[in-house]
């Protein structure tokens, strides 16, 4: 009895996670306008407590001289990591870009970002049981890139 | 608009490099003048099997670039890439890996 239970939980728990992670941007738009990091973060997974353990990777210039457009390469060693998010703590909206990765999928991926000012990148790592793992390097910018 | 790639398979690991067209115009977000435009939603589909959803903002640099890699892939499979942004305006292509 109790073994059929525990399954039936743990398939609506599978049935939830599919959904919740089918589209984030739609589910949880508002962490997307956020105006502190704290708040997306929130506003994504419901909790902001993060762990600094190593897991989460980034790589990012010390220095920019464009801040329109800053080279980042965001990785974990994380077996299944669901999603992953990179947030700048200096602009506007902080929520920078979040992925949904699939298993097969290697969690590594570089693009480049804008950065009005010198401030903190942060990669936030949500693991399969929904833990969060954080990274923050500050990077210099010489010239600021978020305007109009 | 436009989607460039550079998509090779080696030891059945793909390695991407996109590049895409497109203004990733703030506007507003960042105290600018001009209609805030810019990629939301970018897909990636090797067959009919997702790789990934990217969910961008318009603090990607301009003319996004997004590097990836994905297992399981061979030489002569197709993998689709599709953008949406915040106006309606959407973008889809098919791309060849060598």
């Amino acid at each position: 009895m109790k073994r059929r239970k525990f399954l039936g939980l743990g398939l609506s728990a599978v049935a939830f996670s599919t959904v919740a992670s089918a589209n984030i941007l739609k589910e949880h738009p508002q962490a997307f306008d956020a105006k502190s990091i704290e708040e997306a973060i929130k506003g994504l997974y419901g909790t902001s407590e993060t762990l600094n353990d190593g897991k989460a990777k980034l790589k990012a210039p010390d220095i920019a001289e464009n801040g329109a457009a800053v080279p980042v390469t965001v990785s974990t060693t994380l077996e299944n990591p669901k999603t992953m998010v990179i947030t700048v703590d200096g602009n506007p909206h902080p929520l920078v870009a979040a992925w949904e990765v699939q298993p097969g999928t290697i969690p590594k991926f570089s693009t480049r970002i804008k950065m009005r000012k010198t401030a903190n990148v942060t990669l936030i790592v949500e693991d399969e049981n929904g833990k969060l793992h954080s990274v923050t390097k500050q990077v210099k910018v010489t010239v600021g890139g978020c305007g109009g | 608009m436009g989607i460039k790639a550079i998509a090779k398979v080696k030891k059945s690991i793909a390695t991407v490099k996109l590049l895409v067209k497109h203004p990733m115009e703030p506007g507003a977000i960042a105290g600018g003048k001009k209609p805030t435009k810019y990629i939301n939603h970018m897909t990636v589909k090797h067959g009919d099997k997702l790789v990934f959803d990217m969910y961008p903002t318009s603090a990607i640099a301009k003319n996004p670039y997004i590097k990836f890699a994905f297992k399981g892939a061979k030489k002569g499979d197709m993998i689709t890439v599709e953008w949406f942004d915040n106006t309606g305006a959407s973008e889809k292509k098919d791309i060849k890996l060598k």
